[in-house]
């Protein structure tokens, strides 16, 4: 796949990642009677100290890529390279050195703490598991929830005396806590109120700079995704559809399916528009189970030609580090 | 100028529990003008949605009441309604859609048969009329092959489809009101201007007003002719949305505004509100805002602010803004 | 409505972690079902424990010149037809029931939750664990239990593994569900995550939060425990005579039903107890330990 990014060293490296999904019939012998593909086919790689955002709509295979990426689920082909190491197939004992590196900020802040565990259990437990002993753990409990804007006396406090703002932020200090160099952010604000995503947003942008980490963003929301990332690659249908550094792709989107996502945002300050000059888009997403052939966009597609329907687009070059899969490129 | 559709007069909502009373909303009045499209805004626990549900009569009592106020739809208060006109107000005089509209289907009933239950309740119409009506309706809110999709059990739609099906049951009696409470937060930013462009076309068709409960300035900013700024059961801003963007008047308006990453200009950081918003019923004293405004002085923490003009039709309630209006007084 | 939920919330989230637990506890008392539940199954224990200690009879000892006496002074409850003190029996028999249920209510809290747990979290366990459940539970419990006491002869021992075996199924069942919404928790895969092994998230995350459906599913486990117990003796497969128990009680009795309605009345106002004072126990922990009550979660 034709690449050519910012030279910084890169710390992932996703080779042609694929994920299919079984569907399943019948409660005993569970014939398989179709697949989703989930992810299909996706490069990318993310340069280190930097943000890729990966954005979409719901189905499209964002947060699949991210579970992928930290291997909570198994991958169907292709690769995944941290540090320049394959970890596609770890398992058990490599796999869990590895993890270290490797750690995941989640959506939900009511559903990803363990209500019946102390704040300082769940932050500490990736040291826990890892033979760190009790006074060491509460030491770095103690420098984690400071690193993240909490106090060390909400240590012994539950989930659920909480905001969920402060929530997010026990979760982001639960991440830290093996000094990871990746962190994927699945949806890491959309969960939270305006006021409170940005004092998130900001954590998150200060922590980068800071501890030199890198992430993975993924949301469904662009100005967020806008906010935070370096790079941004845009999602329809388990492929990457465009991809490239932010300025660009915000400024001047190449593919259709962007455009329309761009100009479908409701913008602050764009008083009484009432959808005046909006692009909106025909119909639904198309039923992930047998999608569109050729182009899966072209359904929805205000530019789409016979050809589309047929040929699907590859990545092809459309400036310099800006790539899109539309016929009308290139 | 005539009398208002609706009007709120220094409405109070609590909850009582066992041990005391917590203020949920509290005086809060405005009103809305035939075919006006007002947008609520306010992040949770500001009581958006508690407004709008004293407007329907839906308050969940006995333990939550409208403890004072009126609430005057059409010149009639709908808090001292009994149920069977309340029963007749909603779904007549007022339609509603919610957030999650799987929740408000009946999943084992067709959609067609759903509409014709909702325009039998209110009016004297055979079966086959009814029937009629609930396509007519679907084609209305752009619902392709309505003759068929009327026949669909509500699983077998799409999210934004149903969202639509809601649309037409609500306004199936053609409601002079209609109350949307965050319509779009769980749809697609695609599907979403769909939604928004189809109740901005059936008011402008209906003469009907709407009135939208959402969290997302930009909504509010694209649709609402007037807005109404929420805050820990307050309203501390309302103004026409042009004058809200340009000149927003209350420190809280100003640091929402702030918080939401533009998707035109570059921002490096956002300059976000501290600490969290209070949970209802723990409200600090005086102003609300003011642990978290940069903009407080001791003062603050004495008097509760009141509402004061700054314009026409634009009134904030901040003591600087109460400063200023002294100053003019002779 | 979260903003009604978050306005009761305060109510706990204000008070400091000393007072939690009191609260807990007070929420517990709050519920009128969990306070008769409580108040029965506590004179349930009393009798068990100060009748026997008081009554001056033995629960065998007979004394063939009282037979069939009816409630007096002497004889509270009357006496049977070998003459032994009913009021003793009962308490005697209180004894054995609690003891049978907290046997069978041990091994369904360990079997049970551990069966439940590892088929609700290792999706490949769930179906070979589940079929042999089911296949458990196809049988009528009370069927299965007599079929196993039968086979393995009647005897304290064999009554408690007969009923082990008859309800672990069902609390295996009751637990995986509930199993299975906790491990779509993100927690669960923070976890993961995080590098905590199966095992770990099994102790850890799985179990602990499948503990207020268990603890509300024993309950009821023990009342069905001490009326099949009481079914069991009865029928005659249960615990043999002359062993108190209120089953081989009713079933002394019946022979005399017309003339002596005692000998089998206070046994059974027994098992009625009991049963009751458990349900209303579980119906109360039940509301109490809802998840969707504020202070738990939102």
């Amino acid at each position: 796949m034709p690449h050519d990014l910012a030279p910084a060293p890169e710390i992932l490296r996703v080779e042609n990642l694929t994920k299919h999904f079984p569907i399943r019939r019948g409660a005993v012998l569970q014939r398989v009677t179709g697949t989703v593909k989930a992810v299909d086919g996706v490069s990318f790689s993310v340069p280190a100290g930097r943000t890729l955002g990966l954005v979409g709509e719901s189905g499209c295979g964002k947060s699949t890529i991210g579970r992928l990426l930290v291997r909570l689920i198994d991958v169907t082909s292709g690769s995944i390279h941290l540090d320049g190491a394959d970890i596609t197939h770890l398992k058990g004992e490599e796999l869990f050195r590895r993890r270290q590196d490797l750690q995941f900020v989640f959506q939900d802040p009511m559903s990803s703490l363990n209500p019946r565990m102390r704040v300082e259990d769940i932050v500490a437990e990736p040291l826990l598991v890892r033979g760190t002993d009790g006074v060491a753990c509460r030491t770095r409990v103690a420098e984690l929830l400071d690193l993240v804007g909490l106090s060390r006396g909400h240590a012994r406090r539950f989930p659920h005396e909480f905001s969920g703002g402060q929530r997010q932020r026990i979760g982001i200090a639960r991440a830290l806590a093996t000094n990871p160099r990746f962190i994927v952010c699945d949806e890491a604000v959309s969960a939270l109120d305006v006021s409170v995503q940005a004092q998130i947003l900001n954590l998150l942008k200060r922590l980068q700079v800071d501890l030199g980490l890198s992430y993975l963003f993924v949301a469904h929301d662009l100005s967020v995704v806008k906010h935070v990332s370096q790079e941004v690659a845009v999602m329809y249908l388990g492929r990457i559809i465009e991809i490239g550094d932010r300025r660009r792709i915000y400024a001047s989107p190449a593919h259709p399916y962007t455009q329309a996502l761009l100009s479908a945002v409701p913008r602050v300050g764009a008083v009484s528009r009432k959808g005046a000059g909006r692009q909106v888009l025909a119909g639904e997403l198309p039923d992930p189970i047998n999608p569109p052939g050729g182009c899966a966009f072209h359904t929805r597609c205000a530019h789409a030609m016979p050809r589309c329907s047929v040929e699907r687009p590859e990545l092809e070059h459309v400036s310099k580090g800006h790539h899109a899969a539309c016929h009308l490129v290139g | 100028m005539s009398s208002p559709l609706l009007s709120v007069e220094g409405l109070r909502v609590a909850a009582r529990t066992r041990r005391r009373e917590n203020l949920l909303i509290e005086d809060v009045s405005f009103d809305v003008r035939e075919g006006e499209f007002l947008g609520i805004v306010g992040e949770s626990g500001s009581g958006k949605s508690m407004t709008a549900l004293s407007i329907m009569g839906l308050l969940p009592g006995p333990v939550v009441q409208a403890t004072a106020g009126r609430v005057l739809l059409q010149g009639r208060d709908v808090l001292k309604m009994p149920d069977g006109d309340l029963r007749r107000l909603r779904g007549g005089a007022i339609g509603m859609i919610f957030q999650d509209p799987m929740t408000s289907l009946n999943p084992v009933q067709t959609i067609g048969r759903q509409i014709v239950e909702v325009v039998r309740l209110h009016e004297e119409i055979s079966r086959p009329a009814a029937w009629e009506r609930a396509v007519e309706l679907l084609r209305e809110v752009n619902i392709p092959a309505p003759e068929e999709r009327a026949q669909a059990y509500p699983h077998q739609l799409s999210g934004g489809m149903r969202q639509r099906v809601m649309i037409a049951m609500a306004i199936a009696c053609r409601p002079r009101l209609l109350i949307a409470d965050e319509p779009t937060t769980a749809l697609d930013v695609t599907i979403q201007a769909q939604i928004l462009e189809l109740l901005d076309r059936l008011r402008r068709e209906r003469g009907m007003a709407v009135v939208l409960i959402t969290h997302d300035l930009g909504v509010v900013s694209e649709y609402a002719d007037r807005v109404l700024v929420m805050y820990s059961g307050r309203v501390v801003e309302t103004a026409p949305v042009a004058d809200l963007f340009a000149a927003p008047s209350h420190p809280y308006t100003r640091g929402l505004l702030n918080s939401v990453p533009p998707l035109s200009e570059e921002v490096e950081e956002l300059r976000a509100i501290e600490g969290q918003p209070p949970t209802p019923g723990a409200w600090p004293a005086g102003c609300r805002f003011r642990p978290r405004c940069d903009e407080s002085r001791p003062a603050c923490a004495r008097w509760d602010v009141r509402l004061v003009s700054v314009d026409p039709g634009h009134s904030a309630a901040c003591l600087l803004l109460d400063d200023k209006e002294n100053a003019h007084a002779p | 409505m979260t903003e009604f939920s978050q306005a009761l919330r305060v109510d706990l989230t204000e008070d400091r972690e000393e007072t939690r637990r009191f609260l807990v506890l007070r929420r517990f008392f709050r519920s009128p079902t969990f306070v008769a539940g409580f108040a029965i199954v506590v004179m349930l224990v009393l009798l068990g424990t100060g009748g026997v200690w008081l009554s001056p009879y033995e629960a065998t000892g007979m004394d063939l010149r009282n037979r069939l006496s009816p409630p007096t002074a002497q004889n509270w409850f009357g006496t049977d037809n070998f003459g032994r003190d009913v009021f003793t029996r009962v308490a005697a028999g209180s004894q054995l029931s609690m003891f049978v249920g907290l046997m069978v209510v041990a091994i369904n809290a360990v079997a049970g939750a551990a069966i439940g747990a590892l088929a609700g979290y290792l999706r490949q366990l769930d179906n070979l664990l589940m079929r042999v459940m089911d296949a458990f539970m196809a049988f009528p419990a009370m069927l299965l239990a007599i079929a196993i006491t039968a086979a393995l002869g009647p005897s304290l021992f064999n009554v408690v593994v007969a009923l082990a075996v008859a309800y672990v199924p069902k609390t295996a069942r009751i637990v995986r569900g509930t199993a299975l919404i906790v491990r779509e928790q993100q927690y669960v895969e923070a976890a993961q995550v995080a590098g905590a092994g199966t095992m770990r998230i099994l102790r850890v995350h799985v179990l602990p939060n499948c503990l207020s459906s268990l603890v509300v599913q024993l309950t009821f486990v023990f009342a069905s425990a001490v009326l099949a117990e009481a079914t069991l003796s009865y029928l005659g497969v249960g615990l043999p005579p002359p062993a108190p128990t209120w089953g081989n009680g009713i079933s002394d009795g019946r022979e005399y039903i017309v003339e002596a309605w005692w000998i089998s009345l206070f046994p059974g106002l027994a098992i009625t107890f009991a049963v009751l004072g458990f349900n209303f126990l579980g119906d109360g922990l039940r509301d109490v330990l809802d998840p969707h009550l504020p202070g738990e979660s939102e």
